[in-house]
């Protein structure tokens, strides 16, 4: 399986706390990869990291074959590595409709200039809408998407996270912890979006959990991380036998 | 009625300024305290490309061909068009250092720049003539009826451009960065692209305002260009609702309209210069109490729903 | 090049302690005030009351002016400042609020004694050469308590426990909530002394100069160049980058040419706050 993102050696500092301790992993493409580790162990700041947010301070990030450390988190979402954040940020005093349509990229109504083209505008936000209907539709958000996003509940609002990031259209998803604070509809949901999405579309993702049955679930293979390092990696089986991975979660 | 076309003239021109401090502060939350400046640029470009005079009388320009440019004198039109322009490209100059700052800082910062054109204005005569201004500036077609019916229509046009800006997809990026920085970069959006856009198109159409008052006034001052303009500015866009353009011209035509200039004619009461600080006083007050009670102002923004939205994009 | 000096140490005592001023309100309460100008000019026109109308010496007026003038700094910030913080509004919003607040003060005093010039009645005096510097006794005394004023709050911030209490709330006054620190007393504190340094520079510029209703904001562009020079949030910093001003601004008067003594103040601010908006000395972080 190519390798369509990798991270060597990544190290992120803060004054003295090592977010991030030289840590490497390797996302294979179409595959779901887990990562897991207990609390604080440095998987946001990673996904900050890969994301664009931070500059690692050691070690290279590649998508595609291209170095994105150091990149800005827009220009890595161009590339075609999206992301999600774990308190759902949706934007909230947008509408549910305004949110999902935001995200498609490189359209034409977002010049000063595209945004005269009536034609042009017009269309893609047919197409647009189209899409997102239907994506709204299957998250089960349809119902509201005139609804500011703020007024939406804590697992609707993740949700529509998802539903935004799926709106740009990525090769590669990070999601992280997609399933907190979701109901076990909602987590069955997500759960059978992101295999359909990667059967169908043909998506890569990266998925930080806690919830078990999902980790367990649909990612192969699992990383393991812990204090900012690689802990243990392999396929699910072989992370829930290894002797180090049941010590740091204490029988987890 | 000669007196009512001025200040509808005026009020007009003020809703141009208003509706670019929305599209700065209400729709992208960039804090411009320097309209002043803008304004100035706009009135000067325009006045001093307009003038049937001779003007600038520097020794870098006997170089041209044709010796000192003696009178420029070019039609209204041009004046215009170069003054918006001119504004636009001023602010991009300023907005690449300015737009990163913090929006307290921003907004000094946009104080001190309104404040150096201030002073260029007034101590540069060369270029403007200083605190005696400069005169004669012509009133196209030299009807007033007419020229109210330009300021409409300018008017028009800045509506409607911020308002299809502000419904496209360009404005749901200005609202998203608006909202959450953070989020929009993350979904691909170049921050710095959509602000600086917003701060452009808002300096230049600044301008335009200025060139409307300098052919209105026929005579511009740089004692005309100060904190007072600005100040004013924010009070009846805040009053009138931030976000909602309809509320902006509502606030202008209240605050401008009657106070600024319907209480010209009550009987002044004390020395010359007691109504107009008794006027500031009065908006200085009404602008604490609203930021105090009523922050969203009169008309606050509301949202769109998608069907509505697909019929009017 | 003496002529430099004494101007340049006197335009220092009269921008030094406004700067300290400000400092500390900026520092300690964090946002921009921008109705500090207008104090300056409002204890500009409280000591011009009392030494014109009410034919009080100087120095008496200077005093009572600097406690009137603090007692209406705090009563500002508690009927005005301290309820929108209370609601958690942004700096921005409190800025715009000031800004209200001073076209208030500034028109008020306006409709008092009008747009004309004033000076203060003081006695006549010869100026002596101390040195290389030019003075009249009067301008000695000034920068006398210019200097003194100073130290007295250094001083006071470092070895008094309000002192402390003020770093402590400005370094994270969250933390110091939940020690037990009222911060609104502080607060109320800082702005009776901020307030007080103000009315004290502005009656020291009148004294250099004339009186008019608008001099207070056009000091506050030269009092921010001298905070954003020294660190925003650094006292020390801010005596300092009054000097650094004020020689700079004498200095252009003396070899360039006057009128561009205040332009070189809006310089000074604009670029060190497009290149370093922290200040250059900034205290921590920024």
């Amino acid at each position: 399986m190519a390798s369509i993102f990798e991270a060597k050696e990544v190290y992120k500092y803060f004054g003295g706390i090592k977010a991030v301790d030289g840590f490497s992993m390797d996302v294979g493409e179409k595959q779901i990869t887990g990562l897991i580790g207990p609390n604080g162990a440095g998987k946001t700041t990673f996904f900050n990291v890969a994301a664009g947010i931070y500059s690692p301070d050691r070690g290279e990030i590649s998508f595609k074959g291209d170095r994105i450390g150091g990149l800005r988190p827009d220009q890595i979402c161009q590339k075609g590595l999206t992301r999600t954040f774990q308190i759902a940020r949706g934007l909230g005093e947008m509408t549910v409709w305004e949110n999902v349509m935001l995200a498609p990229k490189r359209q034409t109504g977002e010049s000063p200039f595209g945004a005269f083209s009536f034609r042009q505008v017009r269309k893609q936000e047919k197409e647009h809408w189209e899409r997102a209907a239907g994506l709204l539709q299957e998250m089960g958000l349809y119902g509201q998407r005139n609804e500011y996003a703020r007024n939406l509940s804590a697992g609707e609002r993740k949700m529509l996270e998802i539903s935004r990031a799926i709106m740009t259209d990525p090769e590669i998803l990070l999601l992280d912890e997609p399933t907190a604070g979701a109901t076990v509809d909602e987590t069955k949901k997500i759960m059978a979006e992101i295999g359909r999405l990667r059967d169908e579309r043909g998506y890569t993702f990266l998925v930080v959990e806690h919830k078990m049955e999902v980790i367990m679930n649909i990612c192969n293979p699992i990383y393991v991380m812990h204090n900012g390092q690689n802990l243990a990696d392999g396929s699910p089986r072989e992370v829930q036998t290894n002797e180090q991975v049941r010590e740091v979660y204490l029988g987890g | 009625m000669e007196y009512l076309l001025t200040i509808l003239t005026i009020v007009g021109i003020y809703c141009i300024l208003g509706l670019a401090l929305n599209l700065h502060f209400g729709y992208t939350n960039l804090p411009n305290f320097g309209i002043a400046g803008f304004f100035a640029i706009g009135a000067y470009t325009s006045a001093i490309l307009t003038v049937p005079y001779r003007f600038l009388e520097m020794e870098i320009f006997a170089g041209f061909p044709g010796g000192v440019p003696g009178r420029i004198e070019a039609p209204f039109i041009v004046g215009i068009l170069a003054a918006t322009v001119l504004s636009g490209f001023v602010g991009f100059l300023i907005g690449i250092p300015v737009l990163r700052l913090r929006e307290d800082y921003l907004a000094v910062a946009s104080i001190g720049v309104a404040e150096a054109i201030h002073f260029i204005a007034l101590n540069e005569l060369w270029l403007t003539i200083g605190s005696a201004g400069i005169r004669l500036i012509p009133m196209p077609f030299a009807n007033r009826y007419l020229f109210f019916l330009i300021v409409l229509l300018v008017l028009a046009i800045v509506y409607w451009v911020i308002s299809r800006l502000v419904r496209s997809p360009f404005g749901r990026v200005w609202r998203a960065t608006r909202e959450d920085e953070t989020v929009t970069a993350s979904l691909g959006k170049s921050i710095v692209r959509s602000r600086m856009w917003a701060w452009v198109i808002g300096c230049a159409f600044m301008g335009s305002a200025g060139s409307l008052w300098a052919h209105y006034a026929m005579a511009i001052q740089p004692g005309e260009f100060v904190p007072t303009t600005t100040f004013l500015v924010w009070i009846f866009v805040i009053v009138g609702g931030l976000r909602n353009q309809k509320g902006v011209l509502i606030g202008a035509l209240v605050i401008i309209g009657l106070f600024e200039q319907g209480t010209r004619f009550l009987p002044a009461f004390g020395a010359p210069y007691v109504v107009p600080a008794l006027r500031l006083i009065i908006i200085g007050v009404l602008l604490v109490v609203f930021i105090r009670f009523r922050p969203e102002g009169v008309l606050p923004e509301r949202a769109t729903m998608i069907e509505d939205h697909m019929k009017t994009i | 090049m003496e002529d430099l000096l004494s101007y340049g140490l006197l335009t220092f005592a009269s921008l030094a302690l406004p700067a300290l001023g400000l400092c500390l309100s900026i520092k300690v309460v964090k946002y921009f005030n921008l109705a500090y100008g207008d104090l300056v000019t409002l204890g500009a026109y409280l000591a011009l009351l009392f030494n014109l109308s009410f034919g009080l010496n100087i120095i008496w007026a200077m005093m009572i002016t600097i406690v009137l003038t603090a007692i209406a700094g705090v009563a500002a910030h508690k009927g005005i400042f301290k309820p929108l913080m209370d609601r958690r509004v942004g700096p921005l919003t409190l800025l715009v609020v000031s800004l209200g607040v001073g076209f208030v003060i500034r028109n008020v005093l306006l409709i008092g004694w009008g747009p004309q010039p004033y000076q203060y009645k003081m006695p006549l005096a010869r100026a002596i050469h101390l040195g290389p510097f030019f003075f009249t006794p009067f301008q000695v005394v000034m920068i006398a308590m210019c200097l003194g004023v100073a130290v007295g709050i250094f001083l006071m911030l470092r070895y008094t426990q309000l002192g402390r209490l003020m770093r402590a709330t400005a370094d994270n006054p969250e933390l110091s909530e939940i020690r037990g620190i009222d911060i609104e007393k502080v607060y109320s504190y800082t702005w009776f002394i901020a307030c007080g340094l103000a009315a004290l520079g502005g009656v020291f510029m009148s004294i250099l100069g004339t009186i008019t209703t608008w001099m207070g904001i056009h000091g506050l562009v030269t009092i921010f160049a001298c905070l954003i020079v020294g660190g925003i949030d650094n006292p020390y910093g801010a005596v300092i980058g009054a000097l650094i001003v004020a020689f700079a601004m004498e200095a252009t008067a003396l070899w360039l040419s006057p009128p561009y003594k205040v332009a070189i103040a809006y310089v000074i601010f604009i670029i060190v706050l497009l290149v370093k908006p922290s200040g250059l000395f900034a205290a921590r972080r920024g």
